[in-house]
């Protein structure tokens, strides 16, 4: 979910970018082992949720970026509808339990 | 899918081990010019880069599992395809195309149909067994929370999604 968050927000991002991204927004509570990223942006790539293309970066180097799909946009909104009812429910009890 | 795209495929697995390469190159370099933006030297920088990056070849598996799941779901809907085709030959009334492919001899259409059954149960049981594998390895990504105690979490907290 996050992943498709920040290329939502952010368009196309490679991977470390990704990641750091990750960190940054999470105000560096979250960093994001790198080894579980790839696959996943993999299976993600397969389930036509992102997409990945070849692009040079400013330092002129080649680099797979990912980008969002309608596909992938639509299931962005379908896990946040998810978590958030689940953190407020949780929330909910929270408070008044 | 033709056979012809099938042949491709195969010659394919070659360039697509060079983008996962490339691609695990790039996310090593960039962590270890950070690194080296922090203060360390380049060989503890490159160290480092790679341990937080984890086993190179155990990621290119696991990325090449990802991406044989549909090519093998595809493969089994193409024998179902070969083998109607096979089924109306016998039928008689068949597209041009199926009877120039397929050998009229009963003998050898029911080898090819025996065929078909045998290559379609094997991709489907290599596609369960590899699914299964990916399912229960979850391929989320895994974060961990870093500066535990000033945001209060465990050191052993794992969050996954």
């Amino acid at each position: 979910m996050l992943v498709l968050k920040i290329l939502v927000r952010r368009g196309p991002l490679h991977g470390y970018a990704i990641a750091t991204q990750i960190e940054a927004m999470s105000d560096d509570v979250l960093r994001v082992m790198e080894g579980s990223l790839y696959p996943a942006l993999h299976r993600m790539e397969e389930a036509g949720w992102i997409k990945a293309r070849w692009a040079q970066t400013e330092h002129q180097r080649r680099a797979r970026v990912y980008e969002v799909t309608a596909a992938g946009r639509k299931q962005f909104d379908a896990e946040e509808v998810r978590w958030r009812a689940v953190t407020g429910a949780v929330g909910h009890i929270l408070k008044h339990a | 899918m033709s056979w012809l795209s099938r042949l491709i495929n195969v010659f394919r697995a070659a360039a697509v081990n060079r983008d996962l390469d490339e691609e695990l190159r790039f996310h090593l370099d960039a962590r270890v010019d950070e690194l080296m933006r922090q203060g360390l030297t380049p060989a503890d920088a490159e160290a480092r880069a790679a341990r937080q990056l984890g086993n190179v070849v155990r990621l290119r598996e696991q990325s090449h599992e990802v991406k044989l799941v549909p090519w093998l779901a595809e493969l089994g809907q193409t024998c179902d395809t070969a083998s109607a085709c096979s089924g109306s030959l016998r039928a008689s009334p068949s597209p041009p195309s199926c009877r120039s492919r397929v050998p009229s001899a009963p003998a050898t259409r029911l080898f090819l149909k025996a065929g078909h059954s045998v290559f379609k149960e094997t991709v489907a049981l290599f596609a369960d067994d590899l699914s299964r594998r990916i399912e229960s390895r979850g391929d989320e990504i895994v974060a961990e929370p870093v500066g535990c105690q000033q945001h209060g979490l465990r050191p052993d907290d794992l969050l996954t999604w």
